[in-house]
């Protein structure tokens, strides 16, 4: 963590907008269930079940944001770090540890929950892909930091 | 214009990403609000139709469901309309029910609605072309019913022409005689679920008078039954009807007054627009946020862009214009997402030849459409005022000589 380009402010941003999609996923998923007697309101849910993985992925784009932003306000870091000797492939392979490791935790804490409550688990892991996608796209920019 | 071009072109959209981020998180905030709006406008619509089918000394039967088995027969069935015959005025109708009839000369799925005299007086069903629906008529083998069909299917079938079909109301084929063209859009109100509106451009209006009852099956009578309005009656008429089905079939059907009604139907509106209200202010609340984030993030990484511009003479009030035009198009292409979205759902009706939901509407759309994409177009405005304020203020915060040196 010494050697991290996050910081923990960082961190808790990144976090908050992880729980916030698997928060959207894990409602919409299980929308269905909800049992409210009015028919009317049951009738507007069904529309957001209906359309379920489009508005997930519509709203993980603040998770691309916060990977382009981060890699755009690291940029000199990235190229200090180089200057003082660690290597580029060190700093990405550093930076998707991380980043799959805070990754991972929310991915885990959404499926436990998931358990207790004695849900079908595992059915946001599409959505755990995409962010990993997201996590390799968002490394490719950093080749740009290599000399300002 | 110049000014808003260069910001356009060379600052947001080399950030192409923020850009995109803000059309997709309020395409989601169009979309709830539109999707919530629009029940909420066709649930208050069909609540108000309801309520007018049912005037004053008038008694709605609801179905009380219980574990007890029901004891059907055609003829319990037949008893008990004799009785509502001699004693009551009443309304009653049967929906639902599809029948298969060449349309361009391919077979078409459509829908039949079946009504009593009483039914049709309450519905105030309007025609755009042709004679009022005659329940004068005897239902024999080689009658020819008089019926009122949709704008869409008079396109097939003109007043006179005439329709041969088999339906499961009836165990022999009949032949309908088109008599009257429904004006376009007629709709009725599923009962069921009353913020869901059935539009009729396709459909049949089949008259039900006495002699229509004795020859039906069952399946027209008991579903009748369940759609009962006892008219001009009083408490104790209606319960003895209530009495009478309970007797001969064992179905608890219990009629409720005028107020009854009303107090249900607000009741029930209240309820549901308090739980969607809750659900769409959590969702509102949740992408504002983030919104509002993203706001922060775009200056933050703008803020070099917006110093030097503010140092070689841009005005906060000219970057507070363009801000305002950019976000204005931004929301406008959003807007413009959930028009098409709508428009090609509908077209999607026709095309799956949804019956109950073909509508022609103004460019496609219903009146409830456009009235949801109005409240849209009005949350779009505080949005967008919240998100170009919240954004000015962290510009004002930044010190230029700060965000030069950057």
């Amino acid at each position: 963590m010494k050697q991290s380009l996050f910081r923990k402010k960082d961190v808790i941003e990144l976090c908050i907008l992880y729980i916030v999609c698997f928060m959207l996923e894990f409602m919409l998923e299980n929308i269905k269930n909800i049992k409210i007697n009015i028919e009317i309101v049951e009738y507007f849910l069904s529309g957001f079940a209906r359309y379920k993985i489009p508005i997930v992925l519509l709203f993980s784009i603040v998770v691309v944001v916060y990977h382009y932003q981060f890699v755009f306000r690291k940029k000199k870091e990235i190229y200090c770090r180089i200057l003082v000797g660690d290597t580029l492939q060190d700093i990405k392979k550093r930076y998707i540890l991380e980043n799959v490791t805070i990754l991972l935790l929310n991915y885990l804490l959404f499926n436990v929950i998931s358990i207790y409550l004695d849900i079908d688990v595992f059915k946001n892991s599409y959505l755990f892909f995409c962010f990993l996608m997201y996590i390799l796209v968002s490394t490719s920019g950093m080749k740009n930091y290599e000399s300002i | 214009m110049r000014a808003f071009k260069f910001f356009v072109n060379k600052i947001f959209l080399r950030k192409i990403v923020l850009c995109i981020s803000v059309i997709f998180l309020m395409l989601f905030v169009n979309y709830t609000v539109f999707s919530s709006s629009r029940t909420l406008i066709s649930s208050y619509q069909g609540s108000k139709q309801m309520q007018s089918m049912n005037p004053e000394n008038s008694y709605v039967g609801m179905e009380n469901v219980s574990d007890d088995e029901q004891d059907i027969s055609e003829e319990k069935v037949q008893e008990v309309y004799k009785y509502l015959e001699k004693n009551c005025q009443y309304s009653m109708y049967h929906e639902g029910e599809m029948i298969h009839i060449p349309i361009n000369n391919e077979i078409t799925e459509i829908p039949i609605t079946y009504i009593n005299e009483e039914y049709y007086k309450l519905s105030n069903i309007e025609l755009s072309k042709g004679k009022k629906l005659n329940f004068d008529f005897k239902f024999s083998k080689n009658a020819e019913i008089p019926v009122l069909v949709g704008n869409e299917l008079a396109k097939d079938y003109p007043i006179g022409s005439k329709i041969k079909i088999k339906t499961g109301s009836f165990d022999k084929k009949i032949v309908l005689k088109v008599s009257g063209v429904l004006k376009k859009d007629f709709c009725y109100t599923n009962n069921r679920l009353f913020c869901s509106q059935e539009y009729q451009n396709f459909s049949i209006i089949f008259p039900v008078n006495r002699s229509v009852i004795k020859n039906a099956n069952l399946d027209l009578l008991e579903n009748g039954l369940y759609n009962l309005i006892i008219l001009n009656t009083n408490k104790e008429s209606a319960n003895k009807v209530s009495k009478v089905i309970k007797d001969k079939l064992n179905i608890n059907i219990e009629f409720m007054s005028r107020e009854q009604n009303k107090a249900f139907f607000d009741d029930y509106l209240y309820s549901a627009i308090r739980f969607i209200g809750i659900i769409v202010g959590i969702i509102l609340l949740i992408t504002m946020s983030i919104s509002i984030w993203n706001v922060i993030v775009s200056v933050r990484l703008m803020k070099k862009d917006f110093t030097i511009s503010l140092l070689t003479g841009l005005s906060y009030s000219k970057l507070r214009k363009i801000l305002y035009s950019f976000y204005t198009l931004m929301f406008s292409a959003d807007t413009m997402i959930v028009f098409l979205i709508i428009f090609f759902d509908r077209k999607r009706a026709w095309h799956e030849k949804n019956s109950y939901g073909c509508i022609y509407g103004v460019l496609g759309l219903a009146d409830k459409d456009w009235m949801a994409l109005l409240i849209v177009i009005v949350v779009d405005v505080i949005v967008g005022t919240i998100l170009v304020e919240s954004m000015m203020y962290k510009i004002k915060k930044i010190p230029i000589s700060l965000g030069v040196l950057q």
